[in-house]
């Protein structure tokens, strides 16, 4: 699938090649770890949404998904001798809260539902009749469910090291010793994605992604104008 | 024309022009029958008025005329995104036309919400789609706040896009489409080959 302009990789300009942060998405909800899945993790897993649709009961509401999420890391941590689970981890709860924040339609009185996420999920379609949410969903909101669903059944951030150890990081003010203390800072929680987006973050137990200068421009551009009132700590671009 | 009026542009941003003519066909929730010319479809001619130098989507052809005129204004760079706040509205989910991607299934991308954009034109149906297309889609469709809007599409693109075209593909890598110059750039990925940040994870890529 990979094109033949994959070869002209001399000049690389970004930190953006596939090899470093791989194993960034393992543990997604429908679709498979970069190990288990020989590289496939984008192809969607009916038996991975199945197993969803069981925890949930059909209601894809914030605990079960929780609960889920938990499912979905002991089943990595038991099969994939490769998995990480980082920092960038924690977009994935933000990613299961789409279901019961974004997919529910007002027409059905936003019950995230099987039917609509079985539309989303397997026709990827609409469903018909469909309304959007009221309010927009932002950065403050999405950044209360990442971690309102991470801290109801709370795991270790780090990686296998290949002996059957799970090595725990570390990560900024927010994670220490592989754990989200419960009494973490607002501050940290409302700058919690700004920083996943400019800082450097650790991606595997021996490697650092560091945004390129270019991105930090970019983001300085177009990105940072909308979070200049919430105090977070700019991204240094030298 | 059509009646309509452009909205005044806060002083702070050249962005946020839109033609009151799209706002005008959203239907309030428990919206009932669809117009004629649903907001889907207008927003289907947005964007392909806006790309056509690269694609022409279906459903542009039943929407031609009058109204093209009024989108036409609307054809921008690729970083001319705009803060949306439409509210709860309905999304009319066309039924008549073929699934997204049938000529190129390895563009197809692992986010549930992204294909649902795709399939429904409000990204672009040959998987390249910019970032302020993304921008825009967020919002339009799903009603994700523009902070966040912003935030995602900046991940997803420094990830696996050009920074200089905003270009990125939501499938599988594209870099000859994507890349401003793929002898400097290298690979793109696109965000089916790369799972870090966040279109792979956030937007359901789940």
């Amino acid at each position: 699938m990979l094109a033949t302009v994959r070869t002209f990789t001399t000049f690389k300009l970004h930190v953006t090649d596939s090899s470093p942060d791989k194993f960034e998405g393992d543990t997604s909800l429908t679709r498979n770890d970069f190990f288990n899945g020989r590289g496939d993790n984008f192809s969607f897993n009916r038996t991975l949404f199945d197993m969803m649709t069981e925890t949930t009961g059909g209601i894809y509401d914030l605990q079960g998904l929780a609960l889920y999420r938990r499912q979905r890391f002991d089943q990595s941590v038991a099969e994939n001798p490769n998995f990480y689970f980082g920092p960038l981890s924690l977009l994935l709860f933000g990613a299961a809260s789409f279901l019961y924040e974004l997919f529910p339609s007002g027409t059905k009185n936003y019950v995230p539902d099987y039917d609509t996420i079985a539309s989303f999920f397997i026709d990827e379609r609409l469903p018909d009749n469909w309304t959007n949410r009221k309010t927009p969903y932002s950065n403050r909101d999405v950044t209360q469910q990442i971690l309102a669903m991470y801290l109801l059944h709370p795991v270790p951030f780090g990686g296998s090291i290949g002996d059957g150890t799970y090595a725990p990081i570390n990560w900024g003010q927010l994670i220490r010793n592989g754990t989200i203390s419960t009494d973490v800072q607002p501050a940290a929680v409302s700058c919690l994605l700004y920083q996943l987006a400019t800082q450097s973050v650790p991606s595997m137990l021996n490697g650092i992604v560091t945004p390129t200068v270019e991105a930090l421009s970019f983001f300085a551009r177009m990105v940072q104008p909308e979070f200049d009132n919430l105090g977070c700590p700019r991204p240094l671009t030298k | 024309m059509p009646s309509h009026s452009w909205q005044r542009c806060p002083a702070w941003t050249h962005r946020c022009c839109q033609p009151s003519i799209a706002v005008s066909k959203i239907q309030k929730a428990p919206a009932a029958q669809p117009s004629a010319l649903s907001i889907q479809t207008m927003f289907q001619l947005h964007w392909s008025l806006r790309n056509t130098h690269t694609i022409m989507r279906e459903g542009v052809d039943e929407v031609m005329g009058e109204a093209a005129s009024v989108f036409l204004h609307k054809a921008t760079a690729f970083t001319d995104s705009s803060p949306q706040h439409h509210g709860t509205f309905e999304v009319h989910a066309r039924k008549s036309h073929t699934s997204l991607f049938d000529n190129d299934p390895s563009l197809t991308t692992m986010h549930s919400g992204l294909n649902t954009a795709a399939n429904h034109g409000f990204l672009a149906r040959d998987g390249i789609t910019t970032f302020a297309e993304l921008v825009d889609a967020q919002q339009n469709i799903y009603n994700v706040g523009y902070d966040l809007s912003l935030l995602l599409a900046f991940l997803g693109l420094q990830a696996d896009g050009d920074l200089i075209t905003t270009k990125l593909s939501i499938g599988c890598e594209a870099t000859s489409r994507t890349s401003i110059n793929p002898l400097l750039t290298g690979s793109q990925p696109g965000l089916a080959g790369h799972s870090t940040y966040l279109y792979h994870v956030q937007i359901t890529c789940h």
